[in-house]
């Protein structure tokens, strides 16, 4: 008896300083360890400051992962701030240069951001491109933008499913439930977050709600679009 | 497929190092910030000021008098932890040889980050390999699970009656350092038994017993004396190595070496690696085996002592064999080719290829395609070394730099 298996998926995540792209990478990395998936995260930026290009990679997978750093050759790509389009506020020109055939991209936009070569060359390679306000989302329920990221993580799960719901609210819980001191600036979009919310349950549950709704919307989507995640049949 | 690894937990090499410390129980931090070691440090703080560890975190106005005082402190028989990076190293230079020469024992990390100018802060080892020569023993961890194991070996190896000195773990910024991977953390019960609370096997300074230590000596016979004692206590740490992984791998399932064998028996190219960049190595030779070339890599896990035996003994009868630096001493090459070399010089059995290869400075990546122009050169006859991993990419990038900083087109810098 085979059950299918999802093969190795790499993020690669766009965004800029402050936006909680490393801690987004983090809690899928998180989320898929509590799975029992294999799994390893990490950030590349340049000296710490706000609006400043950060990417991260979040790498899941069946088997033990021998690779890290930069991630050349993602499945997916999460952009998480316009910008890192209209203004090349990335690592990486264009923005999604390395994208596998078949692959998925999710931009933080509620209008088209790509140029028509843009649009040509992603459909050449059969990319999926799905446009999800991730920011308007986050002010509805999260009432406040640092919670974007959190938007963000749920469109990419209810898209792809490379990680569940349970394990990821275990996961938050993880990095919000605690006190929690992370680098220098995580620390601070701490101490942001720490002024917004009063309580930390309130903090939790907004994050939760957040990726939920996001999830569900996103879950919709995928029905409407080409994309699907690669799995293989295992014995 | 084992799938069930709940007794792990995502750390990055960062917060895996601050665990070390907390597990090891130590006494004393004297610490200064520095990208991209900052993390460690920070954690630490937290942890003292919650009440998780015991005993005193001070931040120091350098990283200078914060190496004097790691050193007078385990002198006066507490256990000391510190840590710092690249810059911050350099700055600590003149104390690292000094409390070297002390002979306390306590454990530093080093978080590698390439050295100025140009200004960075990704890694490569020229900050560690700066260290190369002040007898303080070197452990170079590839995940964060070996800067964990790493630390708490280290503690062994520093209290040992053999060896008496600080021990450096160096684990690379970035691809390690802030790299979230699975890392089991062993019970702190358990860590006890291995490592007891210390109990320092030199005399300490107290108020009630006066002794120097550390006098001037001239005419050089009594220097030469202290020099050739530290220079054999630190050959000591290859056995006392052996002796304490062994210990360490009954006890918590975890063996290590001097080296890692990846693939080697049958293997007729070599990559000799070290750090976080050891994984990239492996997945090369995973990926060239799958297409019937066998490939083996040699990791670098203890860098001094050099275990000059164990490394001939590892490339031996081993064809082509490529040592990856991933630093460079210019107007030599890299640093640790020559150091290889010398290992297998006198040995029939040697490498008939030893082909010098600088990579990976500054945090550029080395990809598979590099392994590939790795192979090639081995199988060309040997001459024209170093081979450098530098290619059009980066070259067109130089080029827009160099427009960006106003240079004119035609000017060259050789």
């Amino acid at each position: 008896m085979s059950e299918p298996v999802m093969k190795r998926m790499n993020i690669r995540i766009s965004g800029l300083g402050g936006q909680g792209a490393v801690t987004a990478a983090h809690l899928l990395a998180m989320a898929a360890n509590k799975m029992g998936k294999y799994s390893i995260s990490n950030p590349f930026f340049g000296a710490e400051k706000r609006m400043a290009p950060a990417e991260s990679y979040a790498r899941i997978g069946p088997e033990k992962i021998f690779d890290r750093g930069e991630l050349v050759y993602p499945d997916v790509i999460m952009v998480f701030h316009p910008q890192v389009i209209t203004q090349q506020k990335s690592y990486t020109a264009p923005f999604y240069s390395g994208i596998k055939p078949g692959g998925l991209v999710i931009i933080n936009t509620d209008q088209n951001l790509l140029s028509d070569e843009d649009q040509e060359r992603l459909k050449e390679d059969n990319v999926a491109v799905y446009n999800f306000d991730a920011t308007t989302l986050a002010l509805e329920i999260g009432k406040t933008e640092l919670s974007t990221n959190m938007a963000m993580i749920g469109a990419c799960m209810g898209v792809t499913k490379v990680v569940d719901l349970v394990a990821m609210e275990a996961a938050v819980q993880d990095r919000f439930g605690k006190r929690y001191v992370a680098s220098g600036g995580t620390a601070t979009l701490d101490e942001a977050i720490k002024k917004k919310y009063a309580k930390k349950e309130q903090l939790l549950q907004a994050n939760n709600d957040t990726i939920k709704k996001a999830y569900a919307m996103s879950e919709e989507w995928a029905k409407t679009s080409s994309y699907s995640p690669v799995y293989y049949e295992t014995a | 497929m084992e799938l069930t690894r709940n007794k792990q937990i995502m750390l990055t090499g960062n917060k895996a190092a601050a665990w070390g410390a907390r597990l090891a129980g130590v006494d004393y931090v004297p610490a200064f910030p520095i990208t991209p070691q900052t993390e460690i440090v920070e954690t630490l703080a937290q942890w003292f000021a919650d009440g998780h560890m015991h005993g005193k975190y001070t931040n120091m106005d350098s990283e200078h008098s914060m190496f004097m005082a790691a050193g007078a402190a385990a002198a006066s028989g507490v256990r000391v932890f510190t840590a710092s990076s690249s810059q911050g190293i350099l700055y600590g230079l003149e104390a690292l040889h000094t409390i070297a020469g002390w002979r306390v024992p306590l454990v530093l990390v080093n978080v590698s980050r390439a050295l100025a100018t140009p200004i960075t802060l990704e890694p490569d080892h020229n900050d560690v390999l700066s260290l190369r020569d002040t007898g303080i023993i070197q452990l170079h961890a590839e995940t964060a699970q070996e800067v964990l194991d790493y630390i708490l070996m280290a503690y062994r190896i520093a209290e040992d009656p053999e060896v008496c000195l600080p021990v450096l773990v160096n684990l690379d910024g970035f691809y390690l350092s802030f790299t979230r991977e699975p890392v089991v953390l062993p019970d702190e019960a358990e860590v006890r038994e291995f490592l007891p609370l210390f109990k320092p096997s030199q005399p300490v300074f107290q108020a009630s017993e006066p002794m120097a230590r550390a006098s001037a000596v001239f005419g050089g016979g009594n220097y030469s004396y202290f020099k050739i004692q530290h220079h054999l206590a630190a050959q000591n740490v290859v056995n006392v190595y052996q002796k304490i992984t062994q210990e360490f791998g009954e006890r918590f399932g975890r063996f290590y070496d001097a080296v890692e064998r990846y693939r080697l028996d049958d293997a007729e190219y070599v990559f000799v690696m070290s750090n976080s960049f050891a994984t990239k190595g492996k997945a090369a030779v995973q990926h060239l085996r799958k297409n019937g070339i066998k490939a083996g890599l040699l990791k670098l896990s203890l860098l001094r002592p050099f275990p000059s035996q164990i490394i001939a003994d590892a490339l031996a009868h081993r064809p082509k064999v490529a040592v990856i630096d991933q630093n460079l001493a210019p107007g030599m090459g890299g640093i640790l080719y020559p150091e290889i070399l010398k290992a297998v010089y006198r040995r029939e059995d040697r490498p008939q290829h030893l082909l010098s290869v600088i990579g990976g400075l500054g945090g550029r990546d080395i990809q598979e395609g590099d392994f590939i122009s790795i192979l090639q050169r081995l199988d060309e006859a040997p001459g024209d070394d170093p081979l450098f991993l530098f290619d059009e990419k980066d070259l067109k990038q130089f080029d827009q730099l160099r427009q960006i900083a106003g240079f004119p087109r035609e000017a060259r810098i050789p």
